[in-house]
């Protein structure tokens, strides 16, 4: 009975987090694009990973960075990889500092997530350049850091988001282990 | 959890980036065809990519509708007034197009190909800031095949460097990856026009020659040279003449014809290097 419920809330995390993901590629493909400023898009895919790795701890950071990594990859890029190991190293980072950060303030959080995107973004440069993209230093200044910015703009209201739900897991989590306890006692 | 556990996992994270580094080196090569995973998520993504490009067309259209209303009078009837000049110098074509014919006819000349297109809809764009590709919604089953040129009335939009059944991606000339071979379409110097990202909306040419002759205006079209753009497609205007440091390169920034934040419709032509082949000896 409460490897069901178990089961189910992984269940509805994996859903939430499914959804986020490709709500976030519909959102970056189809709609940001008419919201460029200067060509830069805020990258919402590594803000909801961001967020989930704060939430949920480095493995699920690094299992949702990768997926949905993964999926962009396949999705977009020439270079199939590119994205998906960008996005499970700025996952599971987020997920390190998880119990190091006070997570129920959304600005402490978002500026976390600021970071993260940032690092992401360092990265996917990184790799850039050691796929011979021509990708110069200056880029990091014109393409990361103000895609970070942007990026973070948007982070507060995911972060909010999903931390709801978050709550409302930690409250379900609470019933059953309460439940397993009268039972046990029972 | 236990120290094992933990080894086994931190292992696992670490197998997962060097499998994903190797892909990445991997798919890096030139590729004919896309993979059957990428083909089957981007065949399923496409309604749904189509839907939402349609709908955030539709609202971006509406909102410039509202905007243009008093515009669209006074440019109607300056556009009157224009298009009773073009009547004229359509008439005085026409007289020119008969005698070019009757001239080539004359000389042996044989006549240009005319390209066959395929028109396609615009249904996503890549999500990140590093590449500039967009997806459009037709594919190997309509004739696209990859390196085909794809253009809008404006000019030059880049080409195709994957296809699947039923969709197709472009590599937009911004892209960081992009290389045009170009020419200035007054002087005829050559060189190079390459994409700087999408954050740039200026693409760069580095000239040839350092003595290239070019200025601020002139136009620039494509050479042919690199035999995947057909010769004399339109690319766009020098705003800027530099020469670096040294003096050795000439480069010249320009801006492209085609306005790629709001590419909705492209041409993609077909028959280019089937038409070039059936020319050779």
């Amino acid at each position: 009975m409460r490897g069901e419920a178990v089961f189910n809330l992984a269940t509805s995390r994996h859903s939430v987090l499914g959804m986020s993901v490709l709500t976030a590629l519909i959102l970056e493909t189809a709609v940001f694009p008419h919201l460029a400023v200067h060509g830069i898009r805020p990258d919402l895919v590594t803000v909801v990973v961001a967020c989930w790795g704060l939430l949920y701890g480095p493995r699920e950071g690094f299992l949702a960075g990768l997926g949905a990594g993964l999926v962009q990859d396949l999705l977009f890029t020439r270079y199939i990889g590119l994205f998906a190991l960008a996005g499970a190293l700025a996952g599971s980072l987020m997920g390190t500092v998880e119990t190091k950060i006070f997570k129920e303030s959304v600005w402490v959080s978002t500026a976390a997530v600021g970071v993260a995107v940032l690092g992401h973004e360092f990265v996917v440069w990184v790799l850039l350049r050691g796929l011979g993209v021509p990708a110069p230093a200056l880029s990091l200044l014109t393409v990361a850091l103000p895609g970070a910015l942007y990026s973070t703009v948007f982070a507060p209201f995911v972060y909010h988001r999903l931390l709801l739900f978050r709550f409302r897991e930690w409250a379900r989590e609470r019933e059953m282990t309460a439940g397993a306890g009268q039972v046990g006692q029972g | 959890m236990n120290s094992f556990g933990r080894y086994r996992r931190f292992a696992a994270a670490v197998v997962t980036l060097v499998v994903l580094v190797v892909l990445m080196g991997v798919t890096a090569r030139e590729r004919e065809t896309v993979m059957l995973l990428e083909r089957a998520l981007v065949e399923a993504a496409a309604p749904i990519q189509a839907w939402f490009e349609g709908l955030a067309a539709g609202i971006r259209g509406g909102l410039s509708d509202i905007r243009a209303i008093s515009q669209l009078r006074r440019e109607n009837e300056s556009l009157r007034a224009k298009a009773e000049a073009y009547d004229a110098a359509l008439r005085r074509l026409r007289e020119l197009e008969i005698e070019n014919e009757r001239l080539r006819a004359l000389l042996g000349f044989s006549e240009a190909v005319p390209f066959d297109y395929v028109v396609a809809d615009v249904i996503a764009r890549n999500p990140d800031n590093w590449f500039s590709r967009v997806t459009i919604d037709r594919g190997s089953r309509h004739g696209i095949a990859k390196d085909m040129p794809v253009v809008t009335s404006q000019g030059l939009v880049g080409r195709v460097v994957g296809v699947s059944t039923n969709v197709s991606f472009v590599q937009l000339l911004t892209d960081r990856e992009c290389g045009v071979g170009a020419l200035v379409q007054s002087s005829r110097d050559a060189g190079i026009v390459k994409g700087q990202g999408s954050q740039s909306s200026l693409l760069r040419m580095m000239f040839f020659e350092r003595e290239a002759e070019v200025g601020e205006g002139d136009a620039l079209v494509t050479s042919g040279l690199g035999e995947i753009y057909p010769p004399g497609l339109y690319i766009g205007r020098v705003v800027e003449v530099t020469t670096e440091q040294h003096g050795l390169i000439k480069y010249a920034a320009v801006r492209p014809g085609v306005d790629f934040g709001s590419l909705e419709e492209v041409l993609v032509i077909v028959n280019y290097r089937a038409a070039g082949e059936e020319g050779e000896p």
